[in-house]
């Protein structure tokens, strides 16, 4: 069930007045219950995933739990937490790699060994990839991991923790929760608030305008001029691929925007999953910025394991770069996805090695660090650096990532950007208007969300005539602008798929 | 307590504007083509005597205009572009939630189909749109879509989605598929145009059909959707006491259509309803009166049908004539809006054969100046001014004139008449012809001349001038029109035609 649909607008509001007039004590086992449903509408017995990975990081709970409590010195009890936990990894990875990975890996067992002219038979398993494995999974691992660290204590309540892997809002596409966060509030559920679910409806809102008002229409643009190179060259692809920057943002933070405002209907804080990424000043400052639950879950359970940067600079520098690879293939099982890790990895060791230098030069031409324009430049920068990452992660395949580029550094066509040939590329003048309306809304939220303004707060402190008036006209605005209907297959959303 | 009530005041109040701004977003948003064609049926007050459901060849295919004019039925045309069956039972359902006819005229066509709807989506819109939403409506997209045969033939590959996807939002709910029509937003979406047409539609084009008769002995296979969706018709109508008057209307029927037609008389007879089958009567013009080769009647075709159904209603039914009936006086007025129509029709018209198609109406008058005779040696042209009442033996190279009047009761040849002031005494009156009427004899030598009957001018033109086909007609006092068709002749076939209206 996708939120941009029909059935997840009428799915949505039940789940809700069943949830508020339930007993407290009940209320989790509800949302277990539609949470599984929800997933099930993609395919039920996909759902068995779910419950296996479910059972198999909480019993892992239970069982460190218990050599904790036992009488084993400290010593053993480490390596029998440290066996519990790298079999629940090894299961729960296991699982994802044969769904996700599997055909990826032996597909290119075969071409290596092919390098050496050994024919290898290798067989193409015929899965299909379950919904939101990435998501689940990851979460499910950093409880175990969570509880080994000694930061929470295991969930005896099987059906509680059952919900906080699968808890539906964020079930598919994240935000990554900690058990340390979502699990503790599942525990204690709140009291039905007016004010939450008010602002998990403005948050949803504005979740639907990213989606498919904007999101949906640049996808548009983007799939034509990437579906024709032959046509769509030069500058057509420098605009398609500056857009597709803007899409998967749309598209990503409007998935988790919905999700938290959901939850928060519900009474539940999810973290933030975006924080204006494209106002960073630099590449590790967008990785600290954008889809920030992941980043923080491979800090947490790869990066700081491997040592982090407490072993020297060049040990540093490697880390960085295996959990940026990795990053990358978790996004996807194609090596066009491993590029486009590694060149964000890439970019943030080549940074840091040239920081010195750059302070010395910074130093020498007497240059403000704090100015607007520098501020700005390094914006820019950061999105052009970002946004050439984005071609191998848009592009089908790696080759065809480098022939859009050879496309944009060989083609020279700038008068598309005058002559209307950019109406021609699948979005009419009057869509392409409203599409650059919408972005420019979108760099005005961000702004505000940076300086610490909050548009739902802003708009909650407003008489009460207006507030009614703007999300009358909101809501009719996003259904008369947005893409959706019969005449528009629901887009999935883009990260559905890792 | 007082919180909660302000809270519930809020989300009400909030509620019922977005509503409010939804509402009159979906009226802006829609197509306006089925509000334009259904407006007069929601408008009206007053039962209707008759409703006619069915395909397009109903729409196309019967004027209520003209059963008013001629026989002051009330009536309304509620056919639909390939609707099937089931579609022509819910459209007829949800009709008679807003009146209660006398009779119920069904189109039998497609009575041999299993499934449910049009392979074109847009054309439920058209045939859906304009009813309000209410339950009828919701049964009706609920049994509609519930289709095994479009959607194993959608599964399948047999068949493909012609436009929009189907589904029952789209139906019920149109902005969710017009919500997109912001970027062609104009001033008839606020101001939509209205048909005068009583939910018929005119088609204006000209094909030649071909019928192939079957054997009547030859019948379709039983227990079609469509059978049982006739069936329910009949007898939902018979439960309300309504008339049913079955139709199978004229067109260059396959095997197939033809077994269907075949069928509908052992139907009739089952349930006791009158049965029409147009395929077995000689009452169309198959080279004049057909709009497409396919199957649609063009408005010569309809007049012909029209007029055969009025009569044959009236004479079977108890319906009375609502001419003198003062609470359908303003029929009057939509009677002449149609009429205006009927005229745009023929001003805007540029085809030589569409045109004497369309002067197949009893309204009004023509005078036709036909210098060259070329024409008569096209046998379509001859096939179109036989419809207009001229039989072809009296076309011949000494004809100058000809003149219509009385829908073609009164048509008349004039040969040879070129002398000043000459008179001729006809079935239409006193033909006379002036070449000067201010007494100058320059009009006279480049052979410019008037024509008269009974001393009322009724054509100008030049006896020298044998390039084109020159045509003037009148509806009462009024001029409606006044052409010159040119003859072109093709320099390889040598085939002359009629070509490039010149006003």
């Amino acid at each position: 069930m996708l939120f941009n649909s029909i059935d997840f607008l009428i799915f949505f509001p039940i789940v809700v007045l069943v949830y508020f007039v339930m007993p407290r004590k009940v209320k989790h086992l509800w949302l277990l219950a539609a949470s599984y449903y929800f997933y099930m509408c993609w395919n039920a017995k996909y759902a068995l995933l779910i419950l296996s990975s479910t059972v198999i990081t909480y019993v892992s709970g239970l069982l460190i739990e218990k050599v904790k409590d036992s009488s084993y010195e400290a010593a053993k009890q480490t390596v029998l937490k440290k066996w519990v936990v790298a079999g629940s990894f090894i299961i729960n990875i296991g699982i994802l790699f044969y769904f996700k990975y599997i055909n990826f890996a032996l597909k290119t067992l075969t071409s290596v060994f092919a390098k050496i002219h050994i024919q290898l038979n290798t067989p193409v398993f015929d899965i299909i990839l379950p919904v939101g494995i990435s998501f689940y999974t990851f979460q499910a691992l950093s409880y175990t991991m969570d509880i080994y660290r000694d930061e929470i204590y295991a969930e005896k309540n099987f059906f509680r923790y059952a919900l906080f892997v699968s808890f539906f809002p964020q079930l598919v596409a994240g935000p990554i929760e900690r058990s340390k966060n979502l699990l503790k509030q599942l525990t204690v559920p709140q009291k039905n608030c007016f004010e939450d679910v008010r602002e998990g409806l403005l948050l949803m809102l504005w979740g639907f305008f990213l989606k498919i008002v904007l999101a949906d229409r640049i996808a548009v643009f983007v799939d034509t001029a990437y579906g024709d190179l032959l046509t769509y060259s030069g500058v057509y692809l420098v605009v398609a691929t500056m857009l597709f920057a803007i899409q998967i943002y749309c598209d990503f933070s409007g998935y988790s925007t919905i999700a938290m405002g959901a939850a928060k209907v519900l009474g539940i804080k999810l973290m933030d999953n975006f924080d204006a990424p494209y106002l960073s000043t630099s590449v590790s400052e967008f990785w600290r910025k954008w889809h920030i639950s992941l980043t923080s879950w491979f800090k947490d359970y790869l990066y700081i394991p491997l040592g982090g940067s407490r072993k020297g600079n060049i040990r540093k520098y490697i880390n960085k770069m295996i959990v940026f690879l990795v990053s990358g293939l978790w996004h996807g099982a194609a090596f066009s996805f491993v590029v486009w890790g590694g060149l964000n990895g890439l970019y943030q060791v080549i940074g840091e090695i040239l920081q010195p230098i750059r302070d010395k030069m910074v130093s020498v031409l007497h240059l403000n660090r704090g100015s607007l324009g520098h501020k700005l430049i390094h914006i820019v920068g950061t999105f052009v650096l970002v946004d050439f990452s984005w071609i191998f992660f848009r592009a089908d395949k790696f080759k065809e990532a480098l022939e859009i580029i050879k496309s944009i550094i060989t083609v020279k066509n700038p008068w598309v950007l005058f002559d209307g040939s950019l109406y021609e590329c699948g979005l009419d003048e009057k869509n392409f208007r409203l599409m650059l309306l919408g972005i420019v809304i979108l760099l005005l939220v961000d702004l505000c969300k940076r300086k610490g303004i909050k548009i739902r707060e802003v708009i909650v402190k407003q008489d009460y005539w207006f507030r009614w008036l703007f999300i009358a006209f909101a809501i009719s605005a996003i259904l008369t602008f947005g893409i959706w209907g019969p005449n528009y297959n629901e887009a999935n959303f883009i990260y559905f798929q890792f | 307590m007082q919180r909660k009530i302000k809270i519930a005041i809020s989300c009400i109040i909030t509620v019922c504007l977005t509503v409010c701004f939804l509402s009159n977003l979906t009226d802006l948003m829609e197509r306006k083509a089925s509000r334009i064609q259904y407006s007069d049926f929601f408008d009206q007050e007053e039962d209707f005597d008759v409703l006619f459901v069915g395909t397009s060849h109903v729409m196309n295919g019967v004027f209520p205009m003209e059963l008013w004019d001629d026989y002051g039925i009330i009536s309304y045309n509620f056919g639909g572009h390939a609707n099937r069956l089931p579609t022509t039972y819910w459209v007829m359902q949800n009709a008679l939630e807003h009146t209660t006819p006398k009779v119920v005229v069904i189109d039998c066509l497609y009575l041999s189909r299993n499934e449910k709807c049009s392979e074109a989506f847009s054309n439920m819109h058209l045939s859906f749109d304009a009813f309000p939403l209410n339950m009828t409506k919701i049964k009706a997209t609920w049994d509609l879509l519930d289709d095994p045969v479009t959607k194993e033939a959608l599964e399948n590959g047999t068949r493909i989605e012609y436009d929009e996807p189907r589904t029952r939002i789209g139906l019920l709910w149109d902005y969710s598929v017009y919500h997109s029509r912001w970027t062609e937003i104009g001033q008839g979406d606020f101001k939509p145009s209205q048909s005068y047409e009583k939910g018929a539609e005119s088609r204006i084009s000209v094909a030649r059909g071909n019928p192939n008769k079957i054997s009547s002995e030859q019948k379709m296979e039983l227990g079609t959707t469509g059978e049982q969706y006739l069936r329910k018709m009949i007898e939902d109508c018979q439960d309300r006491e309504i008339e049913v008057l079955l139709i199978y209307l004229p067109f260059p029927a396959s095997e197939e259509e033809q077994k269907e037609a075949n069928y509908v008389y052992d139907i009739a007879e089952e349930y006791g309803v009158n049965y029409i089958n147009f395929l077995d009567m000689d009452l169309i013009n198959y080279e004049t009166d057909l709009y497409d080769l396919g199957s649609h009647l063009n408005p010569s075709g309809a007049r012909k049908v029209s007029d055969h159904l009025g009569e044959y209603l009236i004479s079977n039914y108890d319906i009375s004539d609502q001419r003198n009936n003062e609470d359908y006086s303003f029929w009057y007025e939509d009677y002449e809006e149609y009429n205006k129509m009927k005229d745009r029709n023929i001003v805007e018209c540029s085809s030589i054969e569409e045109y004497l198609m369309l002067l197949s109406r009893d309204d009004v008058d023509i005078t036709m100046d036909i210098r060259n005779k070329d024409i008569f040696h096209n046998a379509w042209m001859v096939e179109l001014l036989g419809n207009l009442g001229i039989s072809a033996n009296e076309l011949t190279e000494d004809t100058d004139f000809i003149i219509i009047k009385n829908g073609g009761e009164d048509a008349v040849v004039i040969n040879d008449l070129r002398e000043e002031g000459e008179a001729m005494i006809t079935e239409v009156g006193k033909v006379q012809i002036f070449y000067d009427t201010d007494g100058s004899d320059h009009n006279r030598k480049l052979g410019y001349y008037r024509l008269y009957i009974d001393g009322n001018e009724c054509m100008v033109g030049n006896m020298d001038d044998d390039t084109s086909l020159q045509i003037r007609v009148t509806r009462g006092d009024k001029v409606v029109d006044t052409v010159k068709f040119v003859y072109t002749v093709d320099p390889e076939t040598t085939i002359v035609s009629l070509s490039a209206a010149n006003r």
